[in-house]
C-alpha cells in the first residue's frame, strides 16, 4: 500500500471538517471581554460594522470571571495576542496596569467621564457602572423587614438565610477590595462576620439572583445587571440600594474599564474601537440594555428604576487595584477558611 | 465469578468516597466522586445490562437510547437534575415545599457531594452497560444452556456475573477517570473539585500541575487497570443467544428498568427542554415557543455550532484515522500497544483544564508556535489529548479480533491498495471505526473544561456557551442552547443515517445493472 493515498485522503478530510475562514480582508481586533457575552455581543456586532474591523471576541466563564481573561493576558505577556481588555469592573485592570502590562492610550471620546472613573496615566477609562444592590425575595422578606444594609449579611436574624458570590471574582472580589482598601482590619472583620453567619458562597452573582428568586435564598449581595434580569423576568423579588441613609457609606457603583494591552497587535484598529466604546451613545445603548448599566455621565439617562440621586461611596480605584491581591488572601483565610 | 482480590480495587474506592465527606477538600472530593461515581456506574450499568438481556426485541431500543444517553454530556443532566429536583426547582414547588417563610431555607441534596457523582454515574453509566451487554450478547447459547442445566438460574447468573467482571471494572475505572476531569457539573451542583482548582491555577502552569498531581498517579493506575481488564478474552464471538421465551410482565418490568436507569443520561435534559419549553412567560403554543427560543439561540451561537461541529468534526477524523493507523501498526506488538497507549492513558488522567494550561502554554513560548494557540488547532489539539485513549483503546481491541485469512484472501484482489484496504480492513472495522468516530466526536464537543482555556479570540464554542447560559440562568435561550448541543451531537448519526440510505439506494441501482465485487463478510463463508 503506497502511503499517500491514505494521506491524501486524511488532508481531504481535515480540509472538509475545518470551518472556512474569510480571510483577514478588514483590520482585525482581538477583545478579551469580560462583560456577559449576551449583552457585549450585539454591541460588538454593532461596532465591527460601523467601523468596518473584524472584531474577535473572547469572553470568560461565569464562574471565574474576570479572572480567567487576567490569567490570560498575563501569560501571554511574551507574545500578546489580544488588543482591547475591556473588563466589566476596574480592579483587576488597575492591576495590569501595576504591572506593565496595558499603555497608555486617551480617547478623545472620554470626554465627560468623571475624572476618578479614569486613569490619571490615560492607561484605562472607566464608563458604565453597575450597582451593587440586595436583591431580596419578596414572598419571604415582608416590605418592613427589608435588609437596608450591607450590614444585613452578618445579621444572626437572616443565618445561613443570604448569599454572595464567591469574592475571589468578578465585582465582588472588587467590593471586598475597595473595603480592603479603605479599612483592611474592617474588611477582615466584615469577612468574619459573614462566615459566622454562615453566608452562602454562591458560584456567581447571577447564581445569588437566581437562588434569591427561586426562594432558595431571602436575600442576596448581587449586580444591578442581574437583579435586572429578575425584574424583567417577573420574579417575586424588590431590588435595594444598599446604605443609603445620610450617614452611610452609599452603594458601591463598578464602572467597566477599557484599556489598551502593551504590544497589541492591532494598536490602530484597537485604538478607534475603544474611541467607539467610550462614546455617550453607547454608555446610554448600555443603560437601555437589559444589562441596565449605570452611566458614568451625568446627562445620559438612567434605566428608570435606579435612583437619580443614588449616594455612592467614593471609591480610590488605584489603591483598590493594589488591594486586589491582600483582599483575595483575606477572603481564602476569614471567609473560605482555606 | 468474583473473587476476593477483585474486590479489592473497589475497598479502596470506597475508602476514598467515605474520605470526600471526612475530608472536606477538593482533592478528597474529587477522589471520592470518581470512587463513589465509578462504583455507582457499575452496579447501575450492570443492572441495565441485565434488563437489556431480559428483554425481547424492543433491547435494540433501549441500546439506543443508552447510546444517545452516553454521548450527552453530564453538565446538561445536572442541568435538568437542578431544574426538577433544586430545592427551589419544579418538584419542590409542586409539593410547596419552596418559598415558605416558616421553613429553613437549604442548600439541597443536589449540591451535595455525592448528587454529583450520582450525576457522573447516571450519565456515564451507560458506559458500563453497553460493555457488559455486548459480553453477555458474545456467550454461546450452548454455554448458556450448559450452565443452566448444572446450576439452575443460579449457574445462569454466576456465568454471566464471571463474564461481566472485565468489562464492568474496565467501563467503572473509566467512569472513574472521567470524573477526575470533569468540573463543568461540579460547578452547577456547586462541588469543588480539582478541575477547577487547576482553572483557577491556568496563569502559573507549574502551580496547576502542583494541584492536579495527586489525581494523576491513581488516575492512570485506574485507566491501566481498566485497560488490563479488557485483554481478558470474552467466550465466543459474535454469536447470538436464543434467548427464552420472556412473559410479557418480564419484559415490561425490564423495560422499565432499562428507562429508570437512564434517568440521568436522557430524560433529564429532556425534561428540561420540555417543562421549560413549557413554561415560558408570554409564548403561545409549545410549538411557538419552542421556535422562539431556537431561533434565538440560532442567531446568537450559529459561529458556535459551526465551530463547534467544524472542529469537532475534524477532530474526531484525524484521531480516528491516527488512531486506526496506530492499532493496525503495532497489531502484532504488545510492547508498542503500550508505548502507544500510555501516553494517551496519561492525558486522558489529566485533569482538563491542565490539559489546556500546556497546550496555552506551548503555544505562548513564541514563533512559529504562537500559530497553535491563534487557530483552531489549540482547540483540536486540546480535545484529541483529552479523548484520544478511547477510540485508541477500541481500536486496538477491535483490530486484534480481525479475521486474518479472509483478510490475507482479500489482499490478493487486483485492486489498488486503497481500494483494497476499502474493501478488507475498513469494512471488517467499519462498526468500530464508526464507534470511535462517534465517541470522539460526542465527547469533544461536549468539552468544556479545557475548551475555556483555549477556544481563540473569535471561535465561540458551543459547550462554553451552554455552560455559561446556565451560570447566568437565561431561562429561555438557555433552552434553545441545549436543543443545538443535542442538535449538534446528533448531527452526525443523522448524517450517517441519510448516507446509509443513499447508499442503499445506489448499490440496489449498481446491482440492477450488474454483480458488485465480491466483499470481505462473502468471503467469509
Amino acid at each position: 500500500m503506497r502511503p499517500t493515498r491514505p494521506a491524501s485522503l486524511l488532508a481531504l478530510l481535515l480540509l472538509v471538517g475545518c470551518p472556512s475562514s474569510s480571510g483577514p480582508q478588514r483590520p482585525q481586533v482581538v477583545v478579551y471581554c469580560a462583560l456577559d457575552r449576551l449583552y457585549a455581543q450585539p454591541v460588538l456586532e454593532r461596532l465591527g460594522e460601523e467601523l468596518g474591523i473584524e472584531i474577535l471576541p473572547k469572553f470568560d466563564g461565569e464562574a471565574t470571571k474576570t479572572t480567567g481573561l487576567v490569567a490570560a493576558i498575563r501569560a501571554e505577556a511574551g507574545a500578546p495576542r489580544a488588543d482591547v481588555f475591556w473588563n466589566n469592573e476596574v480592579s483587576q485592570t488597575v492591576a495590569l496596569a501595576a504591572d506593565g502590562l496595558l499603555q497608555p492610550y486617551a480617547s478623545p471620546s472620554a470626554e465627560g467621564l468623571p475624572a476618578h472613573a479614569r486613569d490619571p496615566n490615560h492607561l484605562w477609562t472607566g464608563f458604565a457602572a453597575r450597582a451593587r444592590v440586595l436583591i431580596v425575595n419578596t414572598d419571604l422578606v415582608p416590605e418592613a423587614e427589608t435588609p437596608r444594609s450591607l450590614a444585613a449579611l452578618s445579621d444572626p436574624r437572616w443565618a445561613g438565610r443570604c448569599g454572595i458570590a464567591k469574592p475571589l471574582f468578578g465585582t465582588t472580589a472588587t467590593q471586598v477590595a475597595a473595603l480592603q482598601a479603605r479599612d483592611p482590619a474592617a474588611c477582615r472583620a466584615w469577612l468574619e462576620s459573614l462566615r459566622a453567619n454562615q453566608v452562602v458562597v454562591c458560584a456567581g452573582n447571577a447564581d445569588v439572583k437566581d437562588r434569591v428568586a427561586q426562594g432558595e435564598l431571602c436575600f442576596g449581595l448581587t449586580d444591578t445587571d442581574d437583579a435586572n434580569l429578575a425584574l424583567l423576568a417577573g420574579a417575586p423579588v424588590r431590588v435595594v440600594f444598599p446604605d443609603q441613609g445620610p450617614d452611610e457609606s452609599g452603594t458601591l457603583l463598578i464602572p467597566n474599564a477599557v484599556a489598551l494591552l502593551k504590544g497589541a497587535p492591532h494598536p490602530e484598529a484597537a485604538k478607534r474601537l475603544i474611541d467607539a466604546i467610550l462614546t455617550p451613545e453607547l454608555e446610554a445603548s448600555l443603560a437601555r440594555s437589559r444589562s441596565a448599566q449605570v452611566p458614568l455621565r451625568a446627562h445620559t439617562e438612567r434605566p428608570e428604576w435606579i435612583p437619580q440621586d443614588l449616594r455612592v461611596t467614593p471609591v480610590d480605584w488605584v489603591a483598590t487595584g493594589e488591594a486586589f491581591a491582600a483582599a483575595n488572601e483575606q477572603v481564602k483565610t476569614h471567609l473560605l477558611g482555606q | 465469578m468474583l473473587r476476593a482480590a477483585d474486590l479489592a480495587p473497589w475497598g479502596v474506592l470506597a475508602l476514598a468516597a467515605t474520605a470526600a465527606g471526612v475530608w472536606d477538600t477538593p482533592l478528597a472530593t474529587t477522589l471520592g466522586v470518581a470512587a463513589l461515581s465509578a462504583i455507582l456506574a457499575a452496579a447501575g450499568g450492570v443492572a441495565w445490562a441485565t434488563c437489556v438481556a431480559a428483554s425481547g426485541r424492543e433491547a435494540t431500543l433501549w441500546r439506543g437510547l443508552a447510546w444517545a444517553g452516553l454521548l450527552v454530556p453530564p453538565y446538561l443532566s445536572a442541568v435538568g437534575l437542578i431544574e426538577f429536583c433544586g430545592p427551589a426547582g419544579r418538584i419542590a414547588r409542586a409539593v410547596g415545599a419552596a418559598s415558605r417563610p416558616d421553613l429553613p431555607t437549604t442548600q439541597g441534596w443536589v449540591y451535595t457531594w455525592w448528587s454529583y457523582a450520582l450525576t457522573l454515574a447516571g450519565a456515564w453509566l451507560p458506559l458500563v452497560g453497553l460493555a457488559v451487554d455486548a459480553a453477555w450478547r458474545r456467550l454461546p447459547p450452548r454455554a448458556l444452556a450448559a450452565a443452566r442445566l448444572a446450576h439452575g438460574r443460579r449457574g445462569l447468573w454466576e456465568l454471566r456475573l464471571s463474564v461481566a467482571r472485565a468489562p464492568a471494572l474496565a467501563g467503572a475505572l473509566a467512569v472513574g477517570v472521567l470524573g477526575l476531569g470533569e468540573f463543568a457539573a461540579a460547578q452547577l451542583q456547586r462541588v469543588p473539585v480539582v478541575s477547577e482548582a487547576v482553572h483557577t491555577a491556568a496563569h502559573a502552569p507549574w502551580a496547576a500541575l502542583k494541584v492536579a498531581a495527586p489525581l494523576l498517579g491513581a488516575a492512570t493506575l485506574a485507566l491501566l487497570g481498566g485497560a488490563w481488564a479488557t485483554r481478558r478474552p470474552l467466550p465466543g464471538a459474535g454469536v447470538q443467544p436464543s434467548a427464552p421465551p420472556r412473559s410479557w410482565r418480564a419484559r415490561a418490568a425490564a423495560g422499565v428498568g432499562a428507562l429508570a436507569l437512564v434517568l440521568y443520561g436522557v430524560w433529564l435534559p429532556l425534561g428540561f427542554l420540555v417543562a421549560r419549553l413549557g413554561s415560558r412567560p408570554g409564548s403561545g403554543s409549545s410549538f411557538d415557543a419552542a421556535r422562539a427560543a431556537l431561533a434565538e439561540a440560532w442567531t446568537f451561537a450559529q459561529r458556535d455550532v459551526a465551530w463547534t461541529l467544524g472542529v469537532g468534526a475534524c477532530t474526531a477524523t484525524w484521531v480516528t484515522a491516527l488512531a486506526v493507523g496506530v492499532a493496525l501498526g503495532a497489531r502484532r506488538r504488545p510492547r508498542l500497544q503500550l508505548a502507544a497507549l500510555l501516553p494517551a492513558v496519561l492525558c486522558a488522567a489529566t485533569p482538563a483544564p491542565l490539559i489546556g494550561v500546556a497546550v496555552l502554554w506551548v503555544g505562548s513560548l513564541g514563533e512559529p508556535l504562537t500559530w497553535l494557540r491563534d487557530s483552531a488547532a489549540a482547540v483540536s489539539l486540546t480535545w484529541a489529548l483529552r479523548f484520544a485513549a478511547w477510540p485508541l483503546l477500541g481500536l486496538i481491541l477491535a483490530v486484534r479480533r480481525l479475521p486474518r485469512s479472509p483478510l490475507e484472501a482479500a489482499a490478493l484482489t487486483p485492486r489498488t491498495p486503497l481500494v483494497r484496504w476499502a474493501r478488507t480492513h475498513a469494512h471488517v472495522l467499519l462498526p468500530a471505526l464508526a464507534l470511535a468516530w462517534g465517541l470522539t466526536f460526542a465527547l469533544a464537543v461536549g468539552e468544556f473544561e479545557a475548551t475555556l482555556l483555549v477556544s481563540p479570540p473569535g471561535q465561540p464554542y458551543l459547550a462554553v456557551t451552554v455552560v455559561n447560559e446556565a451560570h447566568y440562568g437565561q431561562g429561555h435561550i438557555l433552552v434553545g442552547f441545549v436543543a443545538l448541543q443535542l442538535a449538534v451531537l446528533a448531527a452526525p448519526a443523522l448524517l450517517a443515517g441519510i448516507g446509509w440510505l443513499a447508499w442503499r439506494g445506489v448499490r440496489a441501482a449498481i446491482s440492477e445493472n450488474g454483480t458488485p465485487s465480491p466483499r470481505v463478510s462473502d468471503l467469509r463463508h
